[in-house]
């Protein structure tokens, strides 16, 4: 693996961390927003 | 984009439901996507998967005592081949998308395919493992504990000089050890 290659990699590699638990907490409210809409805020517009 | 719009304006706006139930919500839903999330990686830990490209290498490992042996420990692929702590775990599931792109792609689609590129493969991993220090095998063996009386001549004269001070690592001496080894013309060591 070439220098540039290695560096590209641990970049991408170090970066999808974050992304990880971002797609989380977007997946979780994702989720949470619409059992409440079902539910508690669904008279709500 | 009005799906998105409708989603932010909800997320914004207080909700009816009692704080503990959002928080409750959250909190489950937390563990439930960390869950799901460790069980994917294990998922691509497993020797199954693996074999799934890698089969004629897989199959190998079991003529080695990495895989049948006196004490009945064993490892599987991923013991050897992803790191264990979890950031260097990320970083090589990452790298390893860009080999499912070249399995997606028939570059090892046959068995002589993946024979005739074994070794630039070998290769690449061993340069992966002497840049760590071995990480992987020191996971399990640790240099600290080793009893020198219990090996060989050679193991030990190589053991207590090169390996103890750090001039050379585990892979440097043990290629081979779980697979059988492709053509070692030219590799530094081997000749």
């Amino acid at each position: 693996m070439s220098t540039l290659e290695y560096i590209i990699w641990q970049i991408l590699g170090y970066s999808a961390m974050p992304l990880i638990l971002l797609i989380g907490f977007v997946g979780v409210s994702v989720f949470t927003v619409w059992i409440l809409s079902l539910t508690s805020d669904k008279e709500r517009s | 984009m009005k799906l998105v719009s409708n989603f932010w304006r909800k997320l914004c706006k207080p909700s009816n439901a009692a704080v503990g139930v959002v928080i409750g919500m959250g909190f489950v839903g937390g563990i439930l996507f960390w869950g799901a999330f460790n069980t994917g990686m294990e998922a691509t830990n497993s020797e199954a998967f693996c074999a799934s490209c890698h089969e004629p290498i897989v199959n190998e490992i079991k003529e080695t005592i990495h895989y049948s042996n006196r004490s009945g420990v064993r490892a599987i692929c991923s013991d050897c081949h992803v790191p264990h702590n979890w950031a260097d775990k990320i970083v090589r599931k990452v790298q390893a998308s860009k080999e499912v792109f070249a399995f997606v792609m028939g570059n090892i689609s046959t068995e002589e395919k993946f024979y005739a590129r074994r070794k630039h493969l070998a290769l690449r991993e061993w340069q992966r493992m002497k840049e760590n220090d071995s990480q992987e095998c020191r996971n399990c063996h640790d240099f600290d504990f080793m009893d020198f009386s219990e090996q060989g001549q050679r193991s030990v004269k190589q053991h207590s000089t090169a390996l103890a001070s750090g001039e050379k690592t585990c892979v440097d001496c043990h290629k081979g050890i779980a697979h059988q080894l492709p053509d070692m013309s030219d590799v530094p060591g081997w000749q």
